[in-house]
């Protein structure tokens, strides 16, 4: 990491060590709120949505070994603000969508006043058609993540005998969307389209789309997986501080071999997802051919080891991790959600056969 | 010799009519080991109408006077009708319990109406500082002339919201060890002194409770068998907690619905159910759970035979629970990002609103959820293997 790169880093964990409090984070979950507008904001102006965005665009044009440290950090944090998510995937699409509406929204993802998310990849996208001189798009977009807080969402579609990549903006009339409290204390919601919008929104088309939605959610991957680390992080880091201050049978529960050596195997997993996880990073970066076989394996490991760190945390916490106002448990919420996003691990460590296959 | 295939006729036949809508909704969205409280007591007062509320009671005292597999049927067509769970504590482990230790007064004066539901139990063992080790206990309870003054607070009091009775765990005695200064009291809730707190579950969702005891008054007639004496009636109920329950018939509803689930998620060009990765995890689930139903029939076989299960118990606990565990997380495999919405709201029985998940998956994220807990109760996984280890081991 570049100095600059530590300091953005440095600067996050103590904004979130002093500000993110957890307390503060259930109060506005059990209101039904699905974001902070405080931290997205303050998240905002510390500049973590202007360092996924080239600096061309002006932004800081940093790379995912750089970003991933902070996705790490929001996963230990229990973040449920998606800035990330904003920029570095639905922004990510507008960086290769014609200048004008590029210039027109990207200034909105740095400075928070849009939240613009990314739908599950999907078998049967929405269909988009040309009409009077703008795009004709239906069908339905399922589980959308934060689509419940989001303003707009940057989806594929089908186009043109093809894929296509449209802007919906979420107030535009024939969008209608359900949204709903998942039990990672985030909204998402259901979009329901039936909505014809501007040209503009015609954002990709052909095989720059097709590249682009591979692009994405290789991106949505690592974030998740980045984010997967920091929460097996934090559950193991809980797990160790309670289990030596809690006393039974005369003694700290740490002080039991049997538990210590299960501890000893969350860290195990946990660096084991770390060392996929920034490998690959680094490949992304420097576009290798083994990327997406690193991408998928440390997406697959931090799914298969993150749910079985945060199960073990609760496991060993006993009674008090079953509760919503302990933290632990939230780690484990977060961490079902996130194995099945943006795919299941099954059809991930599929794509890797297939992967692996081709770059041998 | 029973028919048992006329027996199962006739449960089925009376299920068939009592189980009305509602009483099925209930039982299909529970998600836990508590069904929604009011279609529990609702069931519980009809079978107790047709006397089968306690099936594994003695004729003498309100039973239906079954055999072990008459009992396991019923359980078996109750569950795969969805009926709702009962509250357990009062007839499945309260009940027993003072058959064997209960005063003549005790029996004539509580069965009845645990059998009836006019008395809802709960109970009082664990407190913050007294998990695992329960013996650590420190609610005091102080005699003075025949009542005894209880202060102290117990916790992951399972149902205590609705609970107007509670059985408990108190020290009697500081200056023996642990163990031999503990006492077992039988205390109503409406007592005054006594507060009850609830704590929301990971799940969102309220079922246990904190309870507090201020100076609480308890006629000494409430004590269980004698002063000290507490621990052996605890470990006589708590085998109850553990072996009365049969976690085959369980297993199976979780892999029926599971093979549901599977069949109707797409999956490639197919469905989940055609994939070979996933029907391996299913058959090995599968498997175990053949291995389950035989060491529960094993176990089974011994009781009748007039012996104790004693701690193959431990090892019925530890595996019913843990595979259970695993079922819970093949269904979130299946079900994927629709098992993410909370709707709290649509668990409910009643709900008649809109739902924003399919059927099928409107249960798999609670339950993924809240049976973590299941490894954590009626005494932790941990503890369970320490108890083979110790008894069957001799480690």
């Amino acid at each position: 990491m570049t100095e600059e790169q530590q300091m953005l880093r440095d600067s996050a964990e103590r904004y979130l060590r002093d500000n993110y409090d957890f307390a503060a984070r259930q109060a506005l979950v059990d209101q039904g709120d699905g974001l902070d507008t405080r931290h997205w904001q303050a998240f905002a102006d510390m500049g973590w949505a202007a360092m996924c965005f080239p600096e061309e665009r002006n932004g800081f044009g940093f790379g995912l070994q750089a970003i991933a440290p902070l996705a790490e950090l929001l996963g230990n944090f229990l973040v449920r603000e998606p800035l990330l998510e904003s920029a570095l995937l639905a922004g990510h699409v507008l960086v290769s969508a014609p200048n004008a509406v590029g210039d027109r929204m990207i200034p909105g993802i740095m400075d928070g006043s849009v939240l613009a998310t990314v739908p599950y990849p999907s078998d049967l996208p929405p269909v988009a058609v040309q009409a009077d001189n703008g795009i004709r798009i239906q069908g339905r977009l399922d589980y959308v993540p934060s689509g419940g807080s989001a303003t707009h969402v940057v989806t594929p579609a089908q186009y043109n005998g093809g894929m296509g990549w449209i802007l919906l903006g979420l107030e535009a009339e024939g969008v209608n969307r359900t949204p709903f409290m998942n039990h990672d204390g985030r909204i998402g919601a259901h979009i329901e389209l039936d909505a014809s919008l501007d040209s503009e929104a015609l954002l990709l088309w052909g095989t720059t789309a097709d590249a682009m939605h591979a692009s994405v959610y290789q991106r949505a991957m690592l974030l998740a997986a980045a984010e997967g680390v920091g929460a097996m992080q934090g559950a193991l880091d809980l797990t160790v501080e309670y289990t030596k201050q809690r006393q039974q049978f005369g003694q700290p529960l740490a002080s039991f071999q049997a538990l210590q050596h299960r501890m000893a195997d969350m860290l195990i997993q946990t660096e084991l997802a770390r060392s996929l996880v920034g490998a690959a990073c680094r490949a992304v970066d420097a576009g290798t051919d083994e990327a997406q076989s690193l991408v998928l394996a440390a997406k697959a490991k931090v799914d298969a080891a993150a749910r079985k760190v945060t199960q073990e945390a609760i496991q060993m916490h006993g009674g008090i991790a079953t509760t919503n106002e302990y933290r632990v448990g939230h780690y484990f919420k977060r961490m079902a959600l996130l194995e099945s996003w943006p795919k299941h691990r099954d059809a991930v460590i599929a794509e890797f056969i297939q992967h692996r296959g081709e770059t041998q | 010799m029973t028919d048992y295939t006329t027996f199962r006729g006739e449960i089925r036949a009376f299920l068939d009519e009592a189980l009305t809508p509602d009483l099925r909704r209930a039982g299909l969205l529970t998600t836990s080991v508590f069904s929604d409280f009011d279609a529990a007591l609702k069931w519980h007062k009809k079978l107790h109408r047709q006397g089968w509320v306690a099936p594994d009671w003695p004729e003498e005292f309100g039973g239906p006077g079954w055999d072990i597999q008459q009992r396991y049927i019923f359980q078996e067509e109750c569950k795969l009708a969805n009926a709702p769970s009962l509250v357990m504590m009062g007839i499945q482990m309260l009940g027993p319990m003072l058959m064997h230790y209960g005063t003549a007064a005790q029996k004539e004066f509580y069965l009845p109406r645990m059998l009836s539901g006019e008395h809802i139990w709960c109970q009082g063992y664990s407190e913050p500082g007294a998990g695992s080790d329960l013996a650590a206990l420190k609610t005091t309870a102080r005699r003075e002339d025949d009542v005894y003054v209880v202060t102290g607070t117990k916790i992951w009091t399972s149902m205590a919201q609705h609970a107007n009775q509670i059985f408990c765990l108190v020290r009697t005695d500081k200056d023996v060890k642990p163990q031999a200064g503990i006492s077992f009291l039988l205390i109503d809730l409406d007592s005054p002194g006594i507060t009850i707190t609830p704590i929301v579950s990971l799940d969102g969702k309220v079922e246990q409770c904190q309870v507090f005891f201020d100076e609480v008054r308890v006629p000494a007639s409430q004590l269980v068998s004698k002063e000290n004496d507490g621990w052996s009636v605890a470990k006589f109920l708590l085998e109850f907690e553990r072996g009365g329950h049969n976690f085959t018939i369980d297993v199976k509803k979780q892999l029926k619905k599971i093979r549901h689930q599977a069949a109707i998620t797409p999956w490639g060009t197919g469905h989940r159910g055609e994939d070979p990765v996933f029907q391996h995890r299913l058959a090995e689930a599968e498997i175990d759970a053949l291995a389950l139903e035989q060491t529960e029939l094993r176990i089974k076989g011994a009781v009748e035979a007039g012996g104790n299960p004693g701690a193959l118990s431990s090892l019925v606990k530890v595996v019913g629970t843990e595979l259970g565990q695993r079922l819970n997380e093949l269904a979130i495999d299946v079900v994927g990002p629709a098992a993410g919405p909370m709707s709290l709201e649509a668990l409910e029985p009643g709900y008649s609103g809109p739902v924003v998940v399919p059927e099928h998956a409107l249960t798999t994220m609670a339950e993924y959820i809240n049976n973590r807990a299941s490894t954590i109760y009626g005494g932790t996984a941990e503890i369970q293997r320490t108890i083979i280890a110790r008894k069957v081991l001799g480690l």
